[in-house]
C-alpha cells in the first residue's frame, strides 16, 4: 500500500530501533525505503566554533561527520538487505525536520517514518523537537515509533 | 507485521482519511481492525453546564453520532474484506485511545492530524498531540 517509505534516523539508539521496524514494515507491504540521515547544520556551526584553530580544520570536521553519517545509513541498508528490502541511502546537510520534509516530497514518498526521539534523549521530552516539527508540517503520513 | 490496528474517529471527514489508511494496513498486513469512537465526557460537561442541555440527552445524541461514525468504520473494512470490532466509550479522547490501546493490546494506533474541531490554526490537533506524547506504540497520523 505504501510504495516508498522515508526512514528518518540520527544514528540514536531510539531511532535505530525505529529504523529497524521501519524495515519489517516495509518488508509486510512490499515497499522500498529511502533512509535519510540529516547532518545537522546547527551542530556543525557549534562544533566548529569549538574546534577550528585546535588543529581541526573545517574539512576534518566534515569529513569525520560524513563518514559518521554514511555509517549510520548503511547500517540500516544492511538491515534492508538481511530482510529482502530495497533501501536507498542518503545523506544531507541542513536543518533535519526541514530536510526530512524536504526529502519526502522529493522522493515523493508515501510514508515517513521516525522515532519519537533522537540523539536528544528521551528523559527531557515527551515527543522529540524533529518528530514534533514534522509533525506539524508534513502533508504526508507520519508514523512516530516509541 | 500487525495483529490489531486501532483506528480512532471522531466522525469528521478528516479522520475518514485517515481510517481508509488504517483500514489499506489492516488489508496489506492482515491485522484486526478496532475502529474507536469516544464521546468527549468535556463535552457533555460545558453543553450541561454552560447552554443548560440535559445530561441525558447530550450523551444519547453524542452516542449515536459516535455509533454512526464507527458503522462507517465498519462499513469501510467490510467492503475491503478486513475483520473490525468498533467501541463507543465515553471519557476523555486522548487518555480513553491510550488507554484502550494498551488494554486491547494494539499494535499501532492511526489517527488523523485533526479532528472535527480541526481548524486550522492548530499544526496538529491536540487529542493527536496528547496520544502522541503518552501511546506506548506506534502512532501512524494523516493529515
Amino acid at each position: 500500500m505504501y510504495r516508498k517509505i522515508l526512514i528518518a534516523t540520527d544514528g540514536s539508539d531510539p531511532s535505530m530501533k525505529a529504523s529497524r521496524y521501519g524495515v519489517k514494515l516495509a518488508k509486510s507491504l512490499a515497499s522500498r525505503v529511502t533512509v535519510l540521515y540529516v547532518i545537522n547544520e546547527t551542530a556543525i556551526s557549534k562544533a566548529m566554533a569549538s574546534l577550528v584553530g585546535r588543529g581541526f580544520s573545517e574539512e576534518d570536521l566534515r569529513r569525520t561527520l560524513k563518514n559518521s553519517a554514511e555509517g549510520i545509513v548503511a547500517e540500516v541498508s544492511k538491515m534492508g538487505d538481511a530482510a529482502g528490502v530495497c533501501v536507498e541511502p542518503l545523506i544531507r546537510e541542513g536543518d533535519p525536520a526541514l530536510r526530512i520534509l524536504d526529502e519526502a516530497g522529493i522522493e515523493e514518498v508515501d510514508l515517513i517514518l521516525m522515532g519519537s526521539h533522537g540523539e536528544g534523549g528521551i528523559s527531557s521530552r515527551l515527543i522529540g523537537s524533529v518528530a514534533q516539527k514534522v509533525l506539524n508540517w508534513s502533508e504526508t503520513p507520519v508514523m512516530v515509533v516509541r | 507485521m500487525y495483529d490489531r490496528i486501532l483506528v480512532a474517529t471522531d466522525g469528521s471527514a478528516k479522520s475518514k482519511v485517515a481510517v481508509q489508511h488504517g483500514v489499506d494496513l489492516a488489508k496489506a498486513t492482515g491485522a484486526k481492525l478496532l475502529g474507536v469512537y469516544i464521546v468527549n465526557e468535556v463535552v457533555v460537561a460545558s453543553a450541561v453546564r454552560q447552554l443548560g442541555a440535559d445530561k441525558k440527552d447530550i450523551e444519547t445524541k453524542l452516542h449515536a453520532s459516535g455509533e454512526k461514525a464507527v458503522a462507517d468504520i465498519k462499513k469501510m473494512a467490510d467492503e475491503a474484506g478486513v475483520a473490525v470490532e468498533t467501541m463507543v466509550k465515553s471519557g476523555a479522547p486522548a487518555n480513553m485511545i491510550v488507554d484502550l490501546a494498551r488494554t486491547e493490546g494494539v499494535d499501532l494506533i492511526v489517527m488523523g492530524s485533526h479532528g472535527e474541531s480541526g481548524v486550522t490554526k492548530l499544526l496538529i490537533g491536540s487529542v493527536v498531540q496528547k496520544v502522541l506524547y503518552w501511546a506506548t506504540c506506534p502512532v501512524l497520523v494523516v493529515r
